[in-house]
C-alpha cells in the first residue's frame, strides 16, 4: 500500500469513525497493510501523520494514535521475519489487536465487535489479494476458444 | 550492511516515536489548541452531516425494536405503578394509625397501660369488627381517644387476627359505671350502663344520687379500666315509688366514626 494511499483512507476513516461507524474499526488493517506492503522508513512517516490525521478529525490529543501505531508498526518490523504475518490470520489477528489497544487507550472502551469485523476485513481482503493469478491460457479455455 | 540498515531503522522508530511523544505533550498543555480550533471548522460540519444520515438510515430500524421495548417497558411500568399504589395506602394507613398513636400518647391515660393499635374493618349496628397484628383475647377492653380515653367496647369473639367487638349500645353490654360532675368532676353517682340495641341506659343509680343532664358516665374500674367516658346522661327518669332512678345515655363513640382503635392489653 502506498503512503499516499494510506493517509488518504485515514483521512476518509477519520471522518466516518464515530459518526457514521463505530470510533474504531479499521486502524488495524490500515496499519498492518502499510507495514506489509511498504518499506519501513516510508511507513512510519505515514503511520505519524496518519495518527495525527486521526487525533485531529476525531478530536482526541494529538500524538496518541501516532505513538500506538508507531510502536505497534515496530514491532511488527522485528517480528515480521519470524512471525508469518502475511498469511491471512496472522495479520488478521494482528489488527484485531491494534483496533482494542487504540479503542481501550483512546476511548476507554474495547469496542470488541468492531475489531473483530475490521480483523474479519483484513482476513478476507488478504485472501483476495494473496490468491494464486490465473494462468492465461486457462482463460481461453474456459471461454472455449483455443 | 544488514545491521546498518537495522540500525537506520531503529534510530528512525525512535525518532518518530519521540516526535509524537512530543507532538503529546504540546497538545495535553493546550498549545497545540489552535489547530484543532482551525481544523474543526471543517471537520465538525462533515462529521455532523454524517451523523444526522446515520441517525435518518438507522431510525427506521430503531422504531421497531423501541416499538417492541416500549410495550414491555409500559408492562413493567404499569406493574410497578400498581404496586407503588398498594404500598401507599398500606403508608397511609400507618400515618393515621401514627397520628391515633400519637394522640393517644398525649392523653391522660395512666402510664402504665399498655395498647395495642387495632383497625375497624366493618361496623354492624352495634358491633364493629376489627383487625389487629396482636394476640386477641376476648373480653379485651377496647377504647379510642379524644383528649382522653373513651370506651368502645369489649372483644366478644376472635377468629384469626380478627375481632368483634360489642359496644355500650350491644344488648350483651353491662359496664359499671360511675356519675361525674361536667363541671367540676365531682362524683355523683354510680351505676350499670346496659345495652338496649341501639342505646344505652343509665341504670339501678339510686334516687338518693343526684344525676343530671350532661353529666359524664365513666367506666368503673371494676374488671375494666377505670375512669374511661362512655357518654353523657340525657334524660333522667325517675319513678315514683322506686329506689332506683334511670337515664339515657349519650354514648361518646358512634361504630361508623371509628376508624382505629386501641386494645388495652394491660391496665
Amino acid at each position: 500500500m502506498k503512503t499516499r494511499i494510506f493517509l488518504l483512507l485515514s483521512l476518509i476513516f477519520a471522518f466516518l469513525q464515530g459518526s457514521f461507524l463505530p470510533p474504531v474499526l479499521l486502524e488495524g488493517v490500515l496499519v498492518v497493510g502499510l507495514v506489509l506492503f511498504t518499506r519501513p522508513q516510508k511507513a512510519f512517516l505515514g503511520l505519524l501523520s496518519g495518527g495525527i490525521i486521526f487525533d485531529l478529525v476525531q478530536s482526541q490529543t494529538l500524538g496518541i494514535t501516532s505513538g500506538i501505531f508507531l510502536v505497534f508498526a515496530f514491532v511488527l518490523v522485528l517480528i515480521k521475519n519470524d512471525v508469518s504475518i502475511q498469511k491471512p490470520l496472522g495479520a488478521a489477528c494482528l489488527a484485531i489487536i491494534l483496533t482494542i489497544i487504540r479503542a481501550k487507550l483512546v476511548f476507554g472502551s474495547l469496542f470488541l465487535i468492531p475489531s473483530l469485523v475490521g480483523g474479519t476485513l483484513m482476513f478476507l481482503l488478504l485472501i483476495f489479494i494473496l490468491q494464486p493469478v490465473v494462468e492465461r491460457d486457462s482463460v481461453f479455455k474456459l471461454n472455449g476458444k483455443s | 550492511m544488514q545491521g546498518a540498515k537495522n540500525n537506520t531503522l531503529y534510530y528512525l522508530a525512535i525518532f518518530y516515536l519521540l516526535s509524537s511523544i512530543f507532538i503529546y505533550f504540546l497538545d495535553s498543555r493546550g498549545t497545540l489548541n489552535f489547530l484543532h480550533r482551525s481544523t474543526q471548522v471543517l471537520t465538525i460540519p462533515v462529521r455532523s452531516w454524517l451523523y444526522d444520515g446515520r441517525v435518518s438510515i438507522l431510525s427506521p430500524l430503531s422504531a421497531i425494536t423501541d416499538a417492541v421495548d416500549q410495550h414491555r417497558r409500559i408492562q413493567e411500568l404499569e406493574y410497578r405503578n400498581a404496586e407503588l399504589y398498594a404500598q401507599l395506602s398500606g403508608f397511609k394507613a400507618l400515618e393515621e394509625e401514627n397520628a391515633k398513636m400519637r394522640h393517644l400518647l398525649g392523653t391522660n391515660l395512666p402510664p402504665n397501660w399498655q395498647f395495642a393499635p387495632a383497625r375497624v374493618v366493618s361496623v354492624a349496628g352495634d358491633t364493629i369488627d376489627i383487625f389487629a397484628d396482636t394476640t386477641l383475647i376476648v373480653g379485651t377492653p377496647v377504647v379510642t381517644t379524644d383528649n382522653g380515653g373513651v370506651w368502645v367496647g369489649k372483644v366478644e369473639s376472635v377468629v384469626g387476627r380478627e375481632a368483634e367487638v360489642s359496644l355500650s349500645t350491644h344488648t350483651v353490654s353491662k359496664i359499671p359505671v360511675i356519675v361525674r360532675s361536667a363541671e367540676d368532676g365531682s362524683r355523683h353517682a354510680s351505676g350499670i350502663v346496659i345495652g338496649r340495641g341501639g342505646y344505652a341506659r343509665l341504670e339501678q343509680v339510686l334516687t338518693s344520687e343526684q344525676v343530671d343532664e350532661g353529666d359524664l358516665v365513666l367506666t368503673s374500674g371494676l374488671s375494666l379500666p377505670p375512669e374511661l367516658l362512655i357518654g353523657r346522661v340525657r334524660n333522667v327518669i325517675k319513678t315514683s315509688g322506686s329506689p332506683w332512678q334511670q337515664a339515657d345515655v349519650d354514648v361518646a363513640v358512634q361504630g361508623n366514626n371509628l376508624d382505629f382503635v386501641f386494645l388495652v392489653t394491660k391496665f
